[in-house]
């Protein structure tokens, strides 16, 4: 069966199975209300009407503007700020700068907020408050001490500044110094608002997802929301996205840290440090757990690791020979495959030319690379894993 | 009335469609279910696993796009706008879900049973690509077949890079074709 002969199956089966249009959907829609939009125009009045309409409006203008723009100062929110650990809160703040309300984003955030009354505040007090109750609760501790700060106002500007003063408020609360504060502004986007709204985080949480998720692409976002900013701060290696500040280091004391997971490979390997080469590590998040990949060469076999970042047990060995002269040279780049890299529809690809004979690992990321249609330079957090898929090697 | 949706469909259609839904046309509305009707199922089924659920769904998102129309503002891309508002409510029942646990393989091949519009052809396709794929791969192979999104855009709605799309998309066709070989080989 071609791959076409597949899909319109597919496609069939599909459209069998869908229900037909149920009669209720269609009453339900006459009882529900549509969204208003205002009309481009609107209604004329009569003239003497328009005209008692704006002598009415000029007084009621006159009388209140004064004491209006003082109550919107106060009460209409001017930015908010969203403070995340695994609580998570958001501030509204008025156009005064002071806090307007505080809410938790989750369970844990509404619970450290319960202590704590932050109306009126300065953002500054209130973010210090908070990473100290935080701290006592233990959800800021030695082996867990990063923070994200996420500013979002309506000017690009001020919203920069008011992050710069909290990220510093922010580290400058911290006990002994030691957070890591992660910083960012956030642009009022719908599509951020509906993201976070369907993952529970607040909108600056999953702005940093998506960072995380663009360096881990094979985690979804609904499975990193539950992590805390400690373990996203470390997933992303310091490889910081645009416009996410980083101060301090995110600690591994919850994990082995790399050296200890070198050790345990080395250990399971029968090898020493002065045997091997090429060694590299990353963390990554699989299957709801942190693993530390662990690669290096000796006496031309390629071992690929992966350790439980907190229990040490391996979870994973592959070892394999190291193929040819070049393998795993990263200047390589004399791939000749022409594959036409186009995603149409009828592009028939299926790989079976490029896995079908043994292949060296360099090789792999060469044609994948390639189908990617991404320069090796262009190319962040490479890595290649040897699998076995219903005992064919992949 | 106009035809179910086939992959590459005019999106001026669902556009028009939109906007007689948006001015109150119950009569648009049910073109546009008959029209976009597999692909709004077939996403909320990969992500829910559950036949009752996803025809919830289904029902939901006809209702919140009757909401929203007035708000629609065309991008030239309707399908995607139809079923990102499928996939939130997809996501949202997931969460919610408390009762109602995805089907087990058995449960699966009882619940497709009792639809007496699908061949055992049919029955075997579906129940083979909602186990034997993993939610992203069966989720990236639908809005390819059955939508008729290209992979660039299909990158683009997931947020996803092209090349995890590809190499998922094409893993997702070796795996199903395999399990059905493997389903069509005699039983001891």
């Amino acid at each position: 069966m071609t791959d076409r002969e597949l899909e319109t199956r597919l496609q069939h089966s599909l459209s069998a199975l869908t229900p037909d249009l149920p009669p209720s959907l269609l009453r339900d829609c006459a009882s529900q209300p549509q969204l208003s939009v205002p009309p481009a125009q609107s209604r004329r009045r009569p003239w003497a009407a328009r005209l008692s309409a704006v002598a009415a409006a000029l007084v009621v203008l006159a009388g209140a503007s004064l004491g209006l723009r003082s109550y919107r100062m106060g009460h209409t929110v001017g930015a908010s700020v969203s403070l995340d650990v695994n609580p998570s809160i958001v501030l509204h703040l008025n156009q005064k700068e002071r806090v307007l309300d505080a809410a938790g984003r989750n369970d844990e955030g509404a619970a450290v907020l319960r202590a704590l009354d932050l109306r009126g505040s300065t953002p500054e007090d209130a973010v210090r408050a908070l990473v100290s109750a935080m701290a006592d609760a233990g959800y800021l501790s030695e082996s867990a001490n990063s923070i994200l700060v996420s500013v979002e106002g309506k000017d690009a500007s001020t919203a920069e500044a008011l992050r710069l003063r909290l990220e510093n408020a922010a580290a400058a609360a911290s006990p002994g110094g030691t957070l890591a504060v992660l910083s960012q502004t956030v642009g009022q986007e719908q599509e951020l608002e509906i993201l976070s709204q369907s993952l529970s985080v607040t909108p600056g949480k999953a702005k940093l997802l998506q960072a995380v998720r663009s360096a881990h692409p094979l985690c979804t976002l609904e499975e990193l929301a539950p992590l805390s900013i400690n373990d996203l701060n470390l997933l992303l290696q310091g490889d910081l996205p645009e416009g996410l500040r980083s101060t301090g280091q995110a600690s591994d004391k919850a994990y082995l840290g790399q050296d200890a997971a070198r050790e345990i490979a080395l250990r399971h390997a029968g090898l020493t440090e002065d045997q091997i080469s090429r060694f590299r590590w990353e963390l990554e998040y699989d299957d709801g757990a942190m693993v530390y990949e662990v690669e290096f060469a000796s006496g031309g076999m390629a071992y690929e690791y992966d350790i439980d970042a907190r229990t040490g047990a391996i979870l994973e060995v592959d070892t394999e020979p190291l193929s040819g002269p070049g393998s795993w040279d990263d200047d390589r780049d004399d791939d000749d495959d022409e594959r036409d890299r186009d995603d149409d529809r009828d592009d028939g690809w299926t790989g079976g030319q490029a896995v079908s004979a043994a292949i060296d690992p360099e090789r792999a990321v060469a044609i994948a690379l390639t189908h990617a249609g991404i320069a090796r330079q262009d190319a962040r957090d490479l890595s290649w894993e040897r699998d076995r898929e219903d005992g064919v090697p992949v | 009335m106009i035809d179910q949706i086939s992959p590459g469909m005019d999106a001026e259609i669902l556009d028009r469609c939109l906007t007689r839904i948006a001015q109150g046309s119950t009569d648009a509305l049910a073109e546009l279910y008959e029209a976009t009707k597999t692909p709004v199922y077939a996403l909320a089924l990969s992500t829910l696993k559950h036949i009752p659920d996803a025809e919830d769904v289904l029902h939901d998102s006809y209702l919140q796009i009757w909401s929203a129309a007035p708000g629609y503002v065309s991008q030239g891309k309707p399908l995607a706008w139809i079923l990102t508002i499928t996939k939130h409510l997809s996501v949202q029942r997931l969460r919610e879900r408390t009762r109602s646990q995805p089907l087990s393989d058995e449960s699966w091949a009882c619940a497709l049973a009792d639809c007496p519009t699908l061949s055992p052809e049919d029955r075997i396709l579906l129940r083979e690509s909602m186990s034997a794929l993993s939610d992203p791969e069966r989720e990236i192979l639908l809005l390819h077949a059955v939508s008729g999104f290209r992979h660039r855009e299909i990158a683009a709605f997931l947020s996803c890079p092209l090349a995890t799309v590809l190499s998922r998309y094409h893993r997702a066709l070796k795996k199903l074709k395999r399990a059905l070989t493997k389903e069509a080989e005699p039983h001891d």
